[in-house]
């Protein structure tokens, strides 16, 4: 198994001044699913494609288990990438797109045709072997594309956006094919997506892009409960902001003073508390309980929400999904910040 | 249901413009058919009064430059169309593929020529080639013939290498075809059938070509349409059509391949299968 080592990785596209990536830093774990996450246009694709060598590096280096491979051609690199719009080759018919790496490999040609025919089973497409890429379904030439990668048993497989042009119920699908290939073929995998819940499904860890720059690379819990700054906050879902003074342990508000936990690592000083409106507790249940007023209330089917006036600033706070406690907008009601969690973020801007 | 009637409208649509080819273009030549192997075809009789092989005879004659004619013409013709290919090709690629400066420059200058009528070019380029001893060549003629030939190569390939994905390449190296193979096995198949209509229409304008072959060529190199003008000046109705039949040939072996190729799946990825 192999792992990935992206070291101050940067590329600056020719006839462009901007960096598309700056100074990646990242290790990927031997065997790991790996989520590059980001909006479009950050560098996702450019990352993948210079660790599949098919585009050169600016400046930096790529590593596979500690050797450097950044002058390994991409035919020698064993990384096979799968694209978002499948490129099966339109002359050959599946058989012969499948089993095109093995071919370049000199494997015999029975081999070759019992190989083919075991993958195309793993996918669920056994028997379409002499069907032409024009003849099959989006979802269907998505497996094709999978198969055709997995066939070589690489060392690494990118796949970029390999879920974003197929239909809800084909997603579904996918998502449990591509967990079930990890699974069987053990091999780092480096998948590109800009849904962020996708990415949470999937990944063991997330690697967060914006604008060409890592932002954070972690488990997706910690971007909910830990995110680096409020534009990562808010990329995973909503989150709820209100600026303070932290002095030991305490954050003193314009609505009151809250404690957190002494775990943070956050200074003394100017601070921003977060927290997710999922968090927030109905109710005045002793430590870091307020009152305020109830600016909107509204129904979402399953559970309310509000919005909660928090000194000019609005809250959102998902409500009870069993409907005991139900409150009326225009009221004041009581609210309480569970201490552990509060995240905090130097300085409040 | 729909589709049934889809596909009758469709069918009648083909019968009518196979209807309009036969018209145009097979019924034309009937006539030529029969004067080739008629003796003397006076004007209200519907068929030849005697047959006659008199102008297959004179051209299968080694002495009649009919052969050599047409073997210059052929000769001059496959070395435009291989020559029109070889600067086209590249040529198309960059100008459908990559952005550089000056690119609007550079395509303004690769049409000129099929903007300005050759002619013109051609009046001026003869004073040039009588300098540099090119006039009255095969060569001479060769190079003339290029004028309207690699704009229209270098403008047909530049629309299939717009239509075409690099991306298949990188798929490929990255399931381990070297750069040869990936040529061979991914790029070839793609653009061939885009090379191969530029270059039978490259064919068929230099095959064709009869004022810049008479201008630079100064009427010591005969190809076939020199041949067959100075023939229907004549008056010589058997022989220039028999002539006409060798020099329309080409087109028919053409329009039956293309017709064949270009309807086919075989257009691939790129090329005209977008368009
Ligand atoms: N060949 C290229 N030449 C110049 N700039 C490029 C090239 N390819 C990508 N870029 C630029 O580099 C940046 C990153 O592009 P990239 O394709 O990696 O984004 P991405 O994150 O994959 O986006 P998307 O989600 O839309 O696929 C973009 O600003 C893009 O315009
Ligand atoms: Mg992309």
């Amino acid at each position: 198994m192999t792992n990935i080592s992206l070291r101050n990785l940067t590329k600056v596209y020719e006839g462009t001044k901007e960096p598309a990536v700056e100074n990646f830093n990242l290790e990927i774990e031997p065997g790991e699913l790996v989520a590059f996450l980001g909006p479009s246009g950050c560098g996702k694709t450019t990352t993948l494609k210079m660790i599949a060598g098919l585009h050169s590096v600016t400046g930096g280096d790529v590593l596979f288990n500690g050797e450097r491979v950044n002058d390994i051609k991409p035919e020698n690199r064993e990384v096979v990438m799968v694209y978002q719009n499948y490129l099966l080759f339109p002359y050959m018919n599946i058989a012969e797109n499948v089993g095109f790496g093995l071919k370049m490999r000199h494997v015999p040609k029975d081999e070759i045709a019992r190989r083919v025919d075991e993958i195309l089973k793993l996918v669920k497409l056994e028997g379409y072997g002499p069907r032409k890429p024009n003849q099959m379904s989006g979802g269907q030439k998505q497996r094709v594309a999978l198969a055709r990668a997995l066939i070589i048993r690489p060392k690494i497989l990118l796949l970029d956006e390999p879920l974003s042009n197929l239909d809800a119920h084909l997603r579904d699908e996918m998502r449990e094919l591509i967990l079930t290939i990890h699974k069987e073929f053990d091999v780092t995998t480096v998948f590109v997506t800009h849904d962020q819940e996708e990415a949470v499904l999937l990944a063991d860890r997330i690697a967060l892009i914006f604008e060409g720059k890592l932002q954070q690379f972690s488990r997706s819990e910690d971007f909910y409960e830990r995110p680096a700054s409020k534009r990562i906050a808010d990329f995973f879902g909503n989150a709820n902001y209100i600026a303070g003074e932290k002095k030991d342990n305490k954050v003193a508000t314009a609505l009151g003073t809250f404690a957190v936990r002494e775990d943070l690592k956050v200074p003394d000083g100017r601070v921003t508390l977060i927290i997710r409106p999922e968090s927030i507790e109905l109710g005045k249940n002793g430590e870091n309980s307020f009152e305020t007023k109830i600016a909107r209330r509204i129904y979402m089917g399953t559970y309310i929400r509000y919005r909660i006036d928090m000194d000019g600033a609005f809250w959102d706070v998902v409500g009870d999904p069993h409907y005991n406690v139900d409150y009326d907008e225009d009221k004041t009601a009581g609210f309480t910040l569970p201490k552990n969690k509060i995240w905090l973020l130097e300085g409040d801007k | 249901m729909e589709n049934v009637k889809q596909n009758n409208s469709r069918n009648a649509l083909l019968f009518i413009i196979g209807l309009g080819i036969i018209i145009g273009v097979i019924v034309p030549i009937v006539p030529q058919l029969v004067w080739a192997v008629s003796h003397r075809w006076a004007f209200p009789d519907l068929l030849p009064e005697a047959m006659s092989g008199r102008a297959w005879k004179y051209i299968a004659n080694p002495n009649s430059k009919v052969l050599s004619a047409t073997l210059n013409s052929l000769v001059i013709a496959i070395c435009v169309t291989v020559i029109s290919i070889l600067v086209g090709v590249p040529a198309g690629k960059a100008l459908g593929m990559y952005k550089f400066k000056a690119k609007g420059a550079i395509e303004l200058i690769i049409l000129s020529p099929s903007i300005i009528p050759p002619l013109a070019v051609t009046m001026g380029m003869q004073v040039i080639f009588i300098r540099m001893g090119l006039s009255d060549t095969i060569f001479g003629v060769i190079l003339v013939h290029l004028i309207p030939t690699i704009p229209y190569m270098t403008v047909s390939m530049a629309g299939v290498f717009a239509n075409y994905d690099p991306a298949y390449e990188e798929q490929a190296r990255s399931l381990g075809a070297g750069t040869v193979k990936t040529f061979f096995l991914i790029t070839l198949p793609t653009i061939f059938p885009g090379i191969v209509t530029g270059a039978m229409f490259a064919f068929l304008i230099s095959w064709g070509q009869y004022i810049l072959t008479i201008i630079i060529g100064g009427g010591r190199v005969i190809t076939l349409p020199l041949l067959l003008f100075s023939f229907a000046s004549s008056g010589d109705f058997t022989l220039t059509s028999a002539l006409s039949i060798i020099f329309l040939l080409p087109s028919i072996i053409i329009l039956v391949i293309t017709s064949k190729y270009l309807s086919g799946q075989s257009s691939g990825m790129g090329g005209f299968g977008n368009i």
